[in-house]
C-alpha cells in the first residue's frame, strides 16, 4: 500500500513543481548572476532534460536511498530532514497527546450530561477552538504567556518550556474536533439497548460509561485522532513559523519558495510515510479496541 | 456541585482567554518585569546596590536561516552576516560604503588592468596556520568556480602568486569598481588546506573575529569570540553571538520585547512604533541601497515617447506611496540609485498632476490613455493602487494585473508588460546596478524598462572604465541628470534598513547594507 502511494505522491509533486513558473537555476544563483552562469548551471543540473527523464533519474537515486542534495544549501536532503523531522514529530506528538488528554474526558462528560451547562460550555469551547486559525492562536498565546506573564519563551527550541506553547496551539483545533466526535459517538452508544441492559443488571454508572459505552464509542474517535495526526503534521507549518520551531513543515514551505525540488520531494515523502504509518497504527488499534474487528480477520 | 465548578472554571478560561487577546499594550505591565539578562548570576542578593551585570552574550534574530557556512556558497545578506564574522577578505566596507583594507597591507596598480596586493604578515586562521598568498590565490580562484558567487570576480582574468605575501590580479579590462568586488563575502579568504580536506564546511575554519560553534538547521547559528584575532582594534566585543531564526515578523518583535533576543536584524516596518515607544529598546535606521521603482516599457507605445514618461514622473506622489508601502521608513527616491551610491546626484520630478496633464497634451494624449501595471505580491499591490489613483488624476486609466513572482519576473524579462513595479538592492558600486538595469545589452535580462539609448550606454561604459575617482564621479553626475531626463522609470522610494535593539547595547552600527560590524556589538 505504501509503495503505490509513494509513487503517486512523488510523481504528482515532481510535476506540479515543474509546472510552477520560475526558473530554478535563476533562483539558486540569486541576485547578480550572469546569463552564462545560469545556462551552465541549468545544463549541469540536468534541467534541460525532458521532465520524465528527470523524474526517472530522481526515482533511480531514491531507490538506492539517495534523496539528492538541496539546490539552495548544497546539503544532503536526507541529513537535513533527519535533523528537522524529529522536531516536528516531537511537536505533533505532544499536541495530539494534549488533545486526547483534554478532549476525551470533555467529550464523554458532555455526552453523559447532554444539554447541561457543562455540555453547552464544552461545545462552545470546541466551536471557538475549531474556528481559531492557529497562527492567530499562537500569537495570542505568545502575547499572554511570553510577553505579559513571561512564563514561556516566545520562540526557539530550548527544552520542554519552549515546547508547551506551540504544542498547545497545535492541539487546540484538534481538541475541538476530537471532542465533538467523542461526544456524538458517545451519545449514539449510550442509547443502545446493551447499555440499558447493563444498567438494568445493576452495573454502576461509572462502569457503564467506562467499560460499556466509552470503549465502543472510541472507534470513531480514534479514526479522527489518526486523521488529525496527519492534519497536525501539515498544520505544523504555521505553528512552526509563528514559534520559530525548526521543523519539517517550515522546511518544506521554505523549499517550495526556493523551488528546491529535491528538498520538497524529500519532505513530501516523509509526510506520506508518516501519515501512512499513523494510519496503520490506527488500524491495529481498532482490532485491539474492538474484538469484533479482530474476529473478522481470523 | 462538581458540574457547577467545572462549568464555572470553563467559562473563566474562556473569558480569560478573550481578555488576554484584547489587552492593550498601553499598560505598563510588560516593562515591569524585564526578564532580560538577570538570570545569569543571582549571586548577590543585596538590595541597595544597583545591579551592574554585563551580559557577555547576545542573540540576533534573523528572518530566515542562513544557506551556507561556506562564504562562497551563498549570495544573501543573512548568510553574509555570519560569514563576515567567520572570515576575512582582502578589503572591507566601512559604514559609509568606503573600501578599507582588511587583510591587505598595501596595493598598487602597475597598469590599468593589474593590481598587486600585499597581504599582512603573521595573520593566522583559527587552526593556527598562517595566511599566505597561496590561500589568497586558491580562494579567489575557487570563488570564480562556485556557481553562486562566480559573478563577483567575473572581471578577473588571472591570479598569480608573486611571493609568500603578495598576489597579482589581472582584470580583463580596466575596471574601476574592482576593489568593490573584493569586499563581497564571495571573495573571502579560506584556508586552502581545510577546503581541500573535504569537510564540506561542517566545522568551518576562518580567520575572522569569531569562530564557529554550531549550526542547528532552521533554529540557530552560534559563534564564539576568536581570542587570537589578528586585528586587536576590531576584536569581538562579546564572547558568544547566537543568530536565532525567527521567520514571523510579529514573533521577532515580541522576542525582542521579552528580551529573548537582543537585536533584530531586520525589523518589520509595521513594528517601528512599538520599538520607539518602548524605553527598553532602541531603533536604528539608515537608508539602504534598495530603490523601488515603477518601470515603463520604453519599447511600447505610448511609453516610447519621452514626454509621456516625464508626465508619468510628474503624476506620481512618492511620499504617499512610501507611507503606504513601508510605513514611512524611508525617503522618496530622487534618482535611479540610492543617495549613498558613488556619484549620486538628485534629479527629481516634483508631484505635479497639472504639469503631467500639460505634457500629455503636448505628447498628443490630451485625454490620457489606457494602460496596465503588472506586479507581484501584496506590498507592491498597494503601491500599484496608489499609482493607479495618481495616474487617474492626470487622466491615465490604469488597470492592475497581479502575477505570481516566478511568472512575473519571467514575463517582465521578455518585455510583455506595459509597466511594472519592482525593487532592486544595489551592490556598493553603482556599476553593479546601472549595467544590468539600464545597459542596452541587458534588454531581455534585467533591463526591465528596456531602455536602449546610445548616450546612456556610453556613459555607463566610460564610468566603469574610468579609474580616476573624481572623473568617475563627474560621469555619474552627468548620467543621473541624463537618465532622469530620459525618464525610463519612476524611482519611487529608498527603503531604510531598520534594526531594533535592546537599549543597553553598545556598538550597534548600520551601513547602507544593514546591520554592520556585528563584532562590535556588546552590553
Amino acid at each position: 500500500m505504501l509503495i503505490p502511494v509513494m509513487l503517486g505522491v512523488t510523481f504528482l509533486v515532481f510535476f506540479i513543481i515543474s509546472l510552477t513558473p520560475g526558473d530554478a537555476a535563476t533562483i539558486i544563483l540569486g541576485n547578480g548572476a550572469t546569463e552564462e552562469s545560469i545556462k551552465e548551471l541549468r545544463e549541469e543540473m540536468g534541467f534541460n532534460d525532458p521532465l520524465i527523464v528527470q523524474y526517472g533519474n530522481y526515482m533511480k537515486d531514491l531507490l538506492t536511498g539517495n534523496m539528492g542534495t538541496s539546490y539552495s544549501t548544497g546539503k544532503l536532503v536526507s541529513g537535513e530532514i533527519g535533523q528537522r523531522f524529529p522536531n516536528t514529530f516531537k511537536l505533533t506528538f505532544s499536541a495530539i497527546f494534549i488533545a486526547i488528554l483534554i478532549s476525551i474526558p470533555i467529550g464523554v462528560i458532555s455526552a453523559t450530561k447532554q444539554y447541561s451547562i457543562f455540555d453547552n460550555t464544552g461545545m462552545i469551547f470546541a466551536l471557538v477552538g475549531i474556528s481559531m486559525p492557529s497562527f492567530w492562536t499562537g500569537i495570542m498565546l505568545i502575547i499572554a504567556f511570553s510577553l505579559k506573564l513571561g512564563w514561556f519563551p516566545s520562540s526557539g527550541m530550548d527544552g520542554l518550556q519552549s515546547l508547551i506553547l506551540p504544542a498547545f496551539t497545535l492541539a487546540i483545533a484538534s481538541t475541538a474536533s476530537i471532542t465533538r466526535t467523542t461526544r456524538s459517538s458517545m451519545l449514539e452508544v449510550v442509547r443502545q439497548d446493551y447499555i440499558n441492559t447493563a444498567k438494568a443488571k445493576g452495573v454502576s454508572k461509572k462502569n457503564v460509561i467506562r467499560k460499556h459505552a466509552l470503549r465502543n464509542a472510541l472507534i470513531p474517535a480514534i479514526t479522527v485522532i489518526g486523521l488529525e495526526f496527519g492534519i497536525l503534521l501539515g498544520g505544523a507549518v504555521l505553528t512552526e513559523t509563528v514559534f520559530s520551531w525548526p521543523g519539517i513543515g517550515r522546511l518544506m514551505v521554505e523549499s517550495i519558495q526556493r523551488k528546491d525540488t529535491p528538498m520538497v520531494l524529500g519532505c513530501v515523502i516523509v509526510f506520506a510515510v508518516a501519515f501512512s504509518v499513523v494510519n496503520l497504527i490506527v488500524d491495529i488499534l481498532y482490532a485491539y479496541i474492538d474484538p469484533r474487528i479482530k474476529a473478522n480477520y481470523n | 456541585m462538581l458540574k457547577r465548578l467545572l462549568a464555572i472554571s470553563l467559562i473563566l478560561v474562556l473569558v480569560l482567554g478573550t481578555l488576554a487577546g484584547c489587552s492593550k499594550p498601553a499598560e505598563p505591565a510588560a516593562t515591569e518585569e524585564k526578564p532580560a539578562a538577570t538570570e545569569e548570576k543571582p549571586a548577590e542578593p543585596k538590595a541597595e546596590e544597583p545591579k551592574v551585570e554585563v551580559k557577555d552574550e547576545i542573540s540576533i534574530a534573523l528572518d530566515s536561516d542562513i544557506t551556507s557556512l561556506d562564504p562562497q556558497g551563498h549570495n544573501d545578506t543573512k548568510s553574509e552576516a555570519v560569514s563576515f564574522l567567520l572570515y576575512n577578505r582582502l578589503f572591507k566596507l566601512n559604514t559609509d560604503f568606503e573600501v578599507v583594507p582588511d587583510l591587505a597591507e598595501s596595493w598598487e596598480q602597475p597598469t590599468d588592468t593589474e593590481w598587486v596586493i600585499k597581504i599582512k604578515e603573521g595573520v593566522n586562521f583559527s587552526d593556527g596556520n598562517e595566511i599566505t598568498s597561496e590561500d589568497v590565490k586558491f580562494s579567489l580562484e575557487r570563488s570564480q568556480e562556485m556557481p553562486k558567487v562566480k559573478h563577483v570576480l567575473g572581471e578577473v582574468e588571472k591570479i598569480e602568486v608573486v611571493d609568500k605575501y603578495t598576489v597579482k590580479l589581472t582584470t580583463k579590462t580596466a575596471f574601476a569598481p574592482f576593489l568593490y568586488s573584493l569586499v563581497h563575502a564571495g571573495a573571502s579568504i579560506l584556508p586552502k588546506a581545510y577546503v581541500e580536506s573535504g569537510d564540506e564546511f561542517n566545522n568551518p575554519i576562518g580567520s575572522g573575529p569569531y569562530t564557529f560553534v554550531e549550526w542547528v538547521s532552521g533554529d540557530k547559528v552560534v559563534v564564539e569570540k576568536n581570542e587570537n584575532y589578528y586585528d586587536k582594534d576590531n576584536m569581538g566585543q562579546t564572547s558568544t553571538i547566537t543568530f536565532k531564526v525567527i521567520p514571523e515578523g510579529a514573533s521577532r518583535t515580541i522576542a525582542l520585547e521579552t528580551g529573548e533576543v537582543d537585536v533584530i536584524h531586520s525589523l518589520q516596518t509595521m513594528d517601528i512604533n512599538k520599538v520607539v515607544d518602548n524605553s527598553d529598546l532602541t531603533l536604528y535606521e539608515k537608508p539602504s541601497t534598495r530603490v523601488d521603482f515603477f518601470a515603463m516599457n520604453n519599447e511600447k507605445a505610448p511609453f516610447d515617447n519621452k514626454l509621456v514618461r516625464q508626465a508619468v514622473n510628474y503624476a506620481i506622489d512618492k511620499e504617499a506611496i512610501m507611507i503606504v508601502a513601508i510605513d514611512g521608513a524611508g525617503t522618496a527616491a530622487e534618482s535611479v540609485l540610492a543617495p549613498s551610491m558613488l556619484g549620486f546626484k538628485a534629479a527629481d520630478y516634483e508631484f505635479n498632476p497639472e504639469k503631467a496633464k500639460e505634457l500629455l497634451a503636448e505628447a498628443g494624449y490630451p485625454d490620457g490613455f489606457d494602460m496596465t501595471i503588472w506586479t507581484s505580491g501584496d506590498d507592491r499591490k498597494r503601491i500599484a493602487e496608489i499609482i493607479q489613483a495618481n495616474l487617474m488624476e492626470s487622466g491615465i486609466n490604469a488597470t492592475i494585473e497581479m502575477y505570481e513572482w516566478g511568472t512575473f519576473i519571467d514575463v517582465c524579462m521578455k518585455g510583455e508588460e506595459e509597466s511594472l513595479i519592482l525593487g532592486w538592492t544595489s551592490n556598493p558600486d553603482p556599476d553593479a546596478t546601472l549595467t544590468p538595469l539600464y545597459y542596452s545589452g541587458n534588454i531581455g535580462g534585467m533591463n526591465f524598462s528596456r531602455i536602449n539609448n546610445e548616450k546612456l550606454d556610453n556613459l555607463i561604459i566610460s564610468a566603469r572604465e574610468e579609474l580616476e575617482l573624481s572623473k568617475r564621479v563627474e560621469i555619474y553626475n552627468e548620467l543621473h541628470e541624463y537618465i532622469m531626463d530620459e525618464a525610463p522609470i519612476v524611482p519611487l522610494f529608498v527603503k531604510n534598513n531598520v534594526v531594533g535593539a535592546n537599549a543597553g547595547l553598545k556598538g550597534v552600527e548600520l551601513s547602507p547594507q544593514g546591520l554592520w560590524n556585528i563584532e562590535k556589538i556588546h552590553y
